[in-house]
């Protein structure tokens, strides 16, 4: 029924055999520190911290590096400062996308995933010969995930 | 058009459905779903560390849990369009700043392992 467990289970499948193990740990790491950031350093009143070190244990991403995510997080160490926004477009067919960015350089993302999104397209259009695509920013769905979030 | 759920996923030969939705459902669980090979069972994300505590409680092991954007419908893609859109989703995730994909696709079990396997 749902292509979204589907997906998940597909990832989850072929994430066994990924060598990509660095790139699990930037964006575990990632959510750790943002997730301290808003919410404090301390897992058991921090709910969303909580739930990042779990899926940084299931990882076997090491007690150490938990911690110093968590202290960049909360400023007790110096470090990038991540912001976190959602980015909402179409694709192929009308598909609704939404995703959740956290990054240091809010420019170099968006143009980045602009470029991504005009990559597809363009191939899209030559196979399906279709105009169906499209890559604008759409705020309407859900103003309050658009938002844009400054904490 | 999204809402942030818990999602968990759970391999039918793990368990009877009916041994799971009385399980989930004393947990706080707000839906089991049936999804070919998985049992896919929604939670509010304040419910989806309880859930999860009981299935794995309970011996289980999903084949994966998380708290995400559930899309309220989903758009069938067939043919180019399909795998124009596992491409591009592979694309988005391959982007370091991107932390989470969520889409409203539905594709064949079978095109999407195909192209994406």
């Amino acid at each position: 029924m749902s292509g979204h467990s589907k997906w998940a289970t597909i990832k989850h499948k072929k994430g066994a055999l990924d060598a990509k193990r660095g790139k699990i740990f930037t964006r575990l790491i990632k959510e750790i520190s943002i997730a301290a950031k808003n919410g404090g350093g301390d897992p058991d009143t921090n709910p969303r911290l909580r739930g990042a070190i779990l899926a940084a244990k299931s990882e076997n991403m090491p007690q150490d590096n938990i911690k110093r995510a968590i202290q960049r997080g909360t400023g007790e160490l110096p470090g990038a400062t991540y912001e976190e926004f959602s980015l909402e477009g179409y694709g192929p067919g009308g598909v609704a996308i939404l995703l959740d960015i956290n990054t240091d350089n809010r420019n170099r993302t968006v143009s980045e995933i602009r470029h991504v999104l005009a990559r597809t397209v363009a191939i899209w259009r030559t196979r399906a010969r279709s105009p169906t695509c499209s890559t604008r920013r759409v705020k309407s769905s859900f103003p309050s995930r658009l938002s844009k979030k400054t904490t | 058009m999204f809402h942030k759920k818990g999602e968990i996923i759970v391999p039918k030969s793990a368990i009877k459905e009916d041994d799971l939705m009385a399980l989930v459902l004393d947990a706080g669980a707000e839906d089991l779903r049936d999804d070919g090979e998985n049992w896919e069972v929604l939670c509010e994300p304040s419910a989806y560390e309880a859930v999860l505590e009981a299935v794995t409680k309970a011996g289980i092991q999903p084949t994966s849990s998380s708290v995400t954007m559930i899309p309220q419908n989903y758009i069938k893609l067939e043919g180019p369009a399909a795998s124009t859109m596992i491409r591009l989703m592979e694309a988005l995730e391959d982007q370091d700043d991107v932390q989470n994909v969520h889409s409203n696709f539905d594709i064949d079990q079978k095109l999407l392992e195909e192209v994406a396997g």
